[in-house]
């Protein structure tokens, strides 16, 4: 079973990012799990426009019994969708509502249930405390991809995420899988996004140029890769898709 | 209220739990939690505590280390700490604070083990489930780390070769030593040999639910008497060295729902089935000698109390696999009637029949007992009995030491001393 995390900056395209992995994967032919660990639980929103699904906190909370099929809903192109969700935004712990969310989807068995052949947790930008960490943790990921653009501030999140990544390696974490430049069109993008590369002994997977085909597509609720399937960054996509998978083979 | 306790007194922790189990087997057993003193966790329920030494150690997290992360504080005072005590093993729980912040025990755990070489692991625990998931826990997480399955895959060929041989000797009626070519031996000749030397472990056993001494005693003579080989005793009186040779057991004895973990991952990983119930009494006992050779034989698990059942007036409080056995063996030595009502709130439900009750709230169980003519029960239970006949019958994880000697011991013995130890 393959199974990676996406880090990097807030609001630098993630779940984006996550989505369109997840359907160029599906296009190979592979069981696709899709994990969002954000409490604001949209991380499949352009897998499954039509309805929200229920988080897994927000079963939790309900104290009602659930099933597996209850956290669990199938896109149209077959992608496995879960929301871990979180508490009331300001209140409770959102980093142990991670915690709890994932442990509940392995107490049901969801990896041996539905067997994907792919599991992907799209994380949030902000690793603020241990909770956050899990997806990395062992048993979970085992490659971390960090998504940056060229921009200071990305490049200053990845960084940190890198050098956490680092710090776990005496826990057996995941270990750094690469990252990946999703272009805002900043000076030098690619020699600050190479320079951080190289900084953690670690390579730039892929390149993905800005694109009005991305708002045409979140405006559709649609994945790139669904919508436009005969486009470049649809190509860029699937060759990231095949590049991750025989990054793990 | 409901699940208030204002009147009796709540179960041992998963902590506490956890540290009873692994108490007898030479490790270094670690609560992360601020607290510095280990009576929270093992002298008020601990009889080993006075006569038997044990590492176990609070790591005394501090709020700092909480706020901070200050997660390697912890690993090098566990690091300096094995390097000087040279532990079997390191075991590390969770008290409620760091299992609410995530801290990441198994990777620690990992760390520790990378540093010393010293096996190291982490038991799930959080502080607010009962003793029954801690021990059960422990116990498991204690077999995955100890059980070498190559070597024990080499000991099973080695075991079968050499009772083959013994075979073969006997039946060429000569005195030397056979070949080790177990092609020649007859099969029904093998079956037979090993069916003479039925091999079990008791699963299950702790202070917290057979405080004892004798408890343990009566369970080994039991299991002596009844024509059976001791494999292994979990986890009173036993070592290290027991853990490692558990899969040589042709069926284990749950004895409690602390056992059953540890019984599940046996049967799912090598094949040893297990029955369930505590041979409390005369005919109850021999009841369980015969299923434990049936169960060996059929390769099948067993619930020695599941046709000795009928619904009566009796009320027996506690732990769900114990109280069961009791209600068993009352049932055909003594034809008495019990229902069980289950008050850890957690453990083996499996074994519960339509009429008895699980009840954690202190409201709702003193209605229950009500309906009761006689209530047999940890004597903390008594002052929400009303007025009805109350036998004591003290449980460690309920009330500690307050009453343990005089604690009846029914185990392979008459059940008539109940009336006695309460006169």
């Amino acid at each position: 079973m393959i199974k990676f995390a996406i880090y990097g900056k807030g609001g630098i395209g993630k779940s984006t990012l996550s989505s369109n992995l997840s359907a160029a994967l599906a296009k190979r032919g592979l069981t696709v799990m899709q994990i969002g660990c954000d409490p604001k639980a949209d991380s499949t929103s352009l897998l499954c426009p039509k309805e929200k699904i229920t988080s897994v906190l927000d079963l939790v909370r309900s104290s009602k019994p659930f099933t597996l099929e209850d956290m669990v809903k199938e896109s149209e192109s077959g992608v496995l969708c879960v929301e871990a969700g979180g508490p009331v935004p300001g209140l409770g712990c959102a980093g142990r509502g991670i915690i709890n969310a994932l442990e509940s989807l392995e107490n049901k068995g969801a990896y041996k249930v539905y067997k994907p052949d792919v599991v992907i947790y799209d994380v949030l930008g902000d690793v603020v405390c241990g909770g956050f960490t899990m997806p990395m943790r062992k048993g979970f990921a085992d490659k971390v991809y960090i998504v940056t653009s060229g921009e200071k501030m990305s490049i200053y999140a990845a960084a940190n995420i890198a050098m956490a990544i680092e710090n776990f390696k005496k826990r057996d974490y995941a270990k750094l899988g690469g990252i990946i430049l999703n272009c805002r069109g900043v000076e030098n993008e690619e020699e600050n996004v190479a320079e951080l590369a190289k900084d953690f002994n670690t390579s730039v997977l892929a390149k993905i140029e800005r694109s009005p085909l991305f708002a045409q597509a979140e405006a559709k609720g649609k994945t790139i890769v669904d919508l436009f399937p005969d486009s470049d960054i649809c190509k860029t996509l699937l060759g990231l898709a095949d590049t991750i998978t025989s990054d793990f083979n | 209220m409901n699940q208030t306790a204002r009147i009796i007194s709540i179960y041992a922790a998963d902590t506490s739990g956890f540290c009873s189990a692994l108490y007898e087997y030479g490790g270094m057993v670690v609560i992360h939690d601020a607290s510095g003193c280990n009576s929270t966790y093992t002298t008020h329920d601990e009889p080993r505590w006075y006569d038997k030494k044990c590492m176990m150690f609070i790591s005394g997290l501090t709020e700092k280390d909480a706020v901070m992360g200050n997660d390697d504080k912890l690993i090098d005072d566990l690091v300096i700490a094995a390097n000087k005590l040279k532990p079997e093993f390191i075991a590390l729980c969770a008290s409620p604070l760091p299992a609410m912040i995530g801290t990441d025990l198994d990777a620690i755990a990992y760390a520790v083990e990378q540093e010393t070489g010293i096996p190291s692991f982490h038991v799930k625990t959080n502080g607010m489930q009962s003793y029954i998931t801690g021990a059960g826990n422990a116990f498991v997480e204690l077999a995955k780390k100890f059980i070498d399955d190559k070597s024990y895959r080499n000991s099973e060929a080695v075991n079968k070769t050499e009772k083959e041989t013994t075979l073969k000797s006997e039946n060429n009626d000569s005195n030397i030593t056979g070949s080790s070519d177990i092609n020649v031996i007859n099969e029904t000749s093998t079956i037979s040999a090993a069916s003479d030397k039925i091999k079990v472990n008791i699963i299950g056993v702790t202070p917290l639910d057979f405080p004892k001494k004798e408890n343990c005693e009566s369970l080994k003579k039991f299991i002596e008497e009844s024509g059976f080989t001791l494999n292994a005793c979990i986890g009173v009186d036993t070592s290290l060295s027991e853990i490692k040779i558990l899969p040589d057991a042709d069926v284990n004895l749950m004895v409690s729902s602390s056992g059953k973990p540890l019984c599940e991952y046996l049967y799912e990983n090598y094949d040893i089935p297990f029955v369930k119930g505590v041979p409390y009494g005369i005919r109850f006992a021999e009841k369980i000698k015969d299923l434990l050779k049936e169960s060996a034989k059929e390769k099948r698990n067993i619930d020695a109390t599941s046709d000795l059942r009928k619904e009566g007036k009796v009320a027996i409080l506690g732990e769900s696999v114990l109280s069961s056995s009791l209600a068993a063996a009352f049932f055909i030595d003594n034809g008495i009637n019990a229902c069980v009502i289950e008050t850890v709130g957690d453990g083996d439900f499996d074994i519960l029949k339509p009429f008895d009750f699980r009840c954690e709230d202190e409201a709702y169980l003193e209605e229950i007992l009500k309906d009761f003519d006689v209530i047999i029960g940890d004597p903390l239970f008594k002052p929400i009995c009303h007025d009805k006949r109350f036998v004591s019958l003290p449980h460690e994880a309920f009330s500690g030491r307050c009453f343990t000697k005089n604690a009846p011991n029914f185990i392979y013995a008459s059940l008539d001393s109940i009336e006695e130890s309460n006169k």
